[in-house]
């Protein structure tokens, strides 16, 4: 059996993995609902998070990389939202399908041009470098500084869509689009904004989790089918539930990772299947995603 | 103000207005009736830019509207109230009602404290949200959402549908308040009492087209039409 300090760093890992995947879910579900739209190009994002950060990590420092990326990505999602997403508001379930699907493996190979097929690692900020002694447990500083930051990120884009206009705005997006289009908003210029801001968490998404995953072409993928389930059991268009997802699935992960190791990557399956059993809607939605 | 010009509107393939022309002046409260399934919401759903005629023109205050996405349709001066209320849930009163604020049109009579006057019970529950809201408070805040965007025209779609008679003679006192203070409306409305007493003229639609149109006084009087297109 693992000792308790192991259990506890294991849970440990476990939460941090879980509020970066939140962080990639809340924006996922966000597209989910305002556009009506399954974004599988939503894992590239956070992959081009990861490379980009790579490249401007070299030119101009960790910490400016870290607003850089992202805001460098949001553009390139607001920029793939006006060229090929908005056609698909009215369109067929099956185009979006075929459409993001095939932006993803296109960005995967416009990844594979420019940075090769290797797997990357990028070095952690001098700050967050080597690990800290918390008396019951060593642990690493920059998986602390992960979970604090993506804690951050979360809280404040809650800030933004709980108490601004802009916020309210999305959330009743969220709910009734047209409705809000009807009441003079702009709405192709709401939905290319949340469109970037999706982009733009899932990018510091990818480029908190660069140091620890290993950064190779693949790895949007690897975001995103977690981010799917994520939604699906916090509830879709339900922001703090796909952070109690986010949550739960990287817990699970890290407890199987730990007590059933061949299984690991079967038990967030399993979780969603024993959630949907239980509440078809997730833990917190209101509406499922085929409704 | 508003002059709708023999408009064709479908749903994909299905032909469902034809023809259509309506005038609604300014200050004058008009009322489409007819029946079920008539086309009276896909009336408004055209003129105001969700389902986009494919013939005919759409004229307000002298411009081409037709065309325009409904967020232009809206700045420009006009308001949907819709049938089912559609307000937001996860939103409070309050919230609501800012959201309803928006740029471009009108002069800014309308402020959440004169709203707040025309619906005073709104005031008391601008913190709670609309999804806990009975529905007749839902139809009120619809209404009153959409006078925060000081619209030039209010089109109101069965704002009664459903509600007990106490909360519909709320409502007509709201709506023929407005009606003194020189709104035009456009009034969809099954119930013919309260059409009738709120209705300067009316416009009777089945199956697509104006099957009648006069004073309010004159579909009244005419048993006949009351029978055959109204069913009452
Ligand atoms: N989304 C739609 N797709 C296809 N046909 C539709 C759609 N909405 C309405 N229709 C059809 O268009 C016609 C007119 O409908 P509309 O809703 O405008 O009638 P209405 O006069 O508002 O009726 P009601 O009094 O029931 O609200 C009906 O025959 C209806 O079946
Ligand atoms: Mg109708």
């Amino acid at each position: 059996m693992p000792s308790v300090a192991e259990v506890v760093s294991q849970l440990t890992n476990g939460v941090i993995l879980g509020l970066i995947l939140a962080l990639v879910a809340t924006g996922f579900t966000m597209v989910l609902s305002v556009m009506g739209i399954i974004n599988f190009a939503h894992g590239l994002l956070f992959a081009l998070g990861a490379y980009l950060s790579l490249t401007l990590v070299d030119v101009v420092g960790y910490w400016p990389a870290l607003l850089l990326a992202p805001l460098a990505v949001g553009l390139i999602g607001i920029l793939l939202e006006q060229a090929f997403i908005r056609r698909l508001y009215t369109k067929d379930p099956l185009f979006v399908l075929l459409l993001t699907f095939g932006i993803a493996m296109m960005g995967e190979d416009v990844i594979q041009m420019i940075w090769g097929k290797l797997a990357y690692s990028i070095a952690a900020p001098d700050l967050a470098r080597g690990s800290i002694d918390l008396g019951f447990m060593i642990y690493s500083k920059y998986r602390l500084f992960m979970g604090a930051f993506a804690l951050v990120s979360i809280f404040c884009v809650w800030l933004f869509l709980a108490k601004t206009p802009y916020g309210a705005m999305i959330r009743a997006g969220s709910h009734d689009s047209e409705m809000v289009g009807i009441l003079g908003k702009n709405l192709p210029l709401i939905r290319a904004l949340v469109f970037g801001l999706a982009a733009a968490m899932a990018a510091l998404a990818g480029i908190i989790a660069a140091p620890l995953w290993s950064v190779r072409p693949q790895m949007g993928l690897d975001a995103l089918l977690p981010a799917f389930l994520i939604v699906v059991i916090g509830g879709m268009g339900s922001f703090w539930g796909s952070v109690l997802g986010g949550l739960l699935v990287g817990i699970t992960n890290s407890l199987a990772v730990m007590f059933v190791p061949r299984f690991a990557d079967l038990m967030m399956y399993v979780l969603a299947a024993v959630v949907l059993l239980y509440r078809p809607r997730g833990l917190l939605g209101t509406r499922s995603v085929l409704e | 103000m508003l002059e709708v010009h023999e408009i064709d509107t479908f749903y994909g393939n299905a032909h469902v207005l034809f023809g259509i022309s309506l005038r609604v002046g300014a200050g004058e409260c008009v009322s489409l009736l007819g029946r079920n399934g008539a086309g009276k919401t896909t009336t408004l759903r055209s003129i105001m830019g969700l389902n986009a005629p494919r013939r005919g023109t759409i004229r307000f205050k002298a411009e081409e509207i037709h065309g325009r996405v409904p967020y232009r349709i809206a700045r420009s001066g006009i308001a949907l109230v819709p049938e089912d209320r559609r307000i937001f849930p996860v939103l409070t009163v309050e919230e609501n009602l800012r959201l309803g604020e928006k740029k471009g049109a009108g002069t800014a009579r309308w402020t959440l404290e004169r709203v707040y006057e025309v619906f005073p019970k709104l005031k008391v529950l601008r913190e709670r949200s609309g999804g806990n809201l009975s529905g007749g408070e839902q139809q009120m805040l619809t209404i009153a959402r959409a006078l925060m965007g000081n619209p030039d025209l209010i089109m109101l779609d069965e704002p009664t549908e459903g509600l007990a008679p106490i909360v519909v003679e709320e409502l007509v006192h709201a709506i023929a308040r407005l009606k003194r203070e020189a709104m035009t409306v456009l009034l969809v409305e099954q119930n013919i009492n309260v059409a009738l007493a709120l209705a300067d003229r009316c416009y009777v639609l089945d199956h697509g087209s104006v099957v009648a149109e006069g004073p309010a006084d004159t579909i009244r009087a005419d048993e006949q039409l009351r029978a055959d297109l109204l069913g009452v």
